[in-house]
């Protein structure tokens, strides 16, 4: 039922804009932001039950809070950066599009410094000097 | 074997969890920044028994080295709840402190009294004691200090008497105590009802009731004595007992 409402929101939203779109392309590229929050604010709920189920499990089972800490934030910054993206490029500004793109996988890199810098340490720990 | 099982169950759940991002990641172009990110997680999961037999707190490292890099938005927030708390304990304890400080002025008082009534021989209505530790003097020190921890807590608890005030009751009995009067020179110079004399005597209305003011005032002057020497005496003992400075007594003599 909410895969059809969504889909529903969709359709309605593309035949909005594809009627306004030869009048005023500004509020079409309007709907089309609103329609894409919209569905992402839908989602964001179910997602966040995914994320608690997650983080049960990974209570219950013991291990590192932290890695999984890790990868959320890195979920997290992929869908925000992912979302950002395209709505600026259907506005048509590819370049920026992209420059948001850089931005996201330069924040997954930071998160990664910690874990290489760890595990580079160990690596040099374990060779004989 | 609890390790070893242990072990395996963190490496199975960071895989499973590491599939389940694959699932949900939205595109193709972050994919290959994730599966780094994730593979090194793999990784150093894969690594761990090696890094408890270096005695490295991975775990806990990686999580400063996080909580100092990335999550730069929710610090403030906790700043500001520990400054919170850190407030709140302070005020908690100077409270601590001021009543202790009531309890020990109050202690303090009931001595006094006991040793004065002892000195003198006197009757003493009320003895208030103020005490201070110094503390309040540096609050505004140590509230601009953020680590409140520093201060040794022997500069606090050690107060100073800073005022007290002894009410005394019935001046009638006064014993009279030569020494005290001729060791000190300034006594003299206190002595103010001789000019009261003196202004009686300027205005007399009548031969015979000169004298008789003379004689009273005489008894006044003598009164007057005894009470300073009484005043004396009290700052005595307080400086020498409890070491009060003599600025900081204030004796009450009531009128009978």
């Amino acid at each position: 039922m909410e895969m059809i409402q969504i889909v529903g929101l969709g359709l309605v939203a593309t035949v909005l804009i594809l009627v306004i779109k030869e009048q005023k392309p500004i509020f079409a590229f309007l709907i089309a932001a609103s329609t894409g929050i919209l569905i992402f604010l839908y989602i964001v709920g179910k997602i966040g039950g995914i994320i608690e189920v997650l983080e049960q499990l990974a209570e219950s089972s013991g291990i590192q809070m932290i890695y999984l800490k890790t990868i959320l934030k890195i979920i997290g910054i992929a869908y925000i950066a992912e979302f950002g993206a395209q709505i600026v490029r259907d506005a048509g500004q590819e370049s920026i599009a992209s420059k948001i793109e850089l931005a996201g996988k330069v924040l997954i890199m930071v998160l990664a410094i910690p874990i290489i810098s760890i595990i580079i340490e160990t690596v040099l720990k374990l060779l004989p000097t | 074997m609890s390790i070893l099982s242990e072990w395996l169950k963190e490496i199975i759940f960071v895989v499973l969890i590491a599939v389940f991002i694959d699932l949900l990641l939205p595109n193709r172009s972050m994919e290959r920044y994730v599966k780094f990110v994730v593979s090194l997680i793999i990784l150093l999961t894969l690594l761990s028994p090696v890094m408890k037999l270096l005695s490295m707190q991975s775990a806990e490292k990686l999580e400063m080295a996080i909580s100092d890099n990335i999550s730069d938005m929710d610090n403030p927030e906790m700043n500001q709840s520990t400054q919170q708390i850190l407030q709140q304990g302070n005020e908690l304890r100077r409270q601590r402190e001021s009543e202790a400080l009531q309890w020990t002025g109050e202690e303090a008082a009931r001595q006094m009294k006991v040793q004065i009534q002892d000195e003198t021989g006197q009757s003493v209505v009320r003895v208030m004691v103020k005490l201070s530790t110094g503390s309040d003097a540096r609050s505004d020190k140590r509230n601009s200090k953020s680590n409140a921890s520093e201060l040794s807590s022997e500069q606090q608890l050690e107060p100073r008497i800073t005022a007290v005030e002894v009410v005394m009751g019935d001046p009638s009995n006064i014993e009279s105590d030569g020494k005290t009067i001729s060791d000190d020179p300034k006594k003299v110079d206190n002595v103010e009802p001789v000019e009261n004399v003196q202004v009686t005597v300027a205005i007399p209305p009548d031969a015979s009731n000169n004298s008789s003011i003379t004689a009273n005032s005489s008894i006044k002057d003598s009164l007057q004595e005894a009470k300073d020497q009484t005043i004396r005496q009290i700052e005595n003992l307080l400086r020498e007992e409890w070491g009060v400075p003599r600025e900081a007594v204030t004796v009450v003599l009531k009128e009978t």
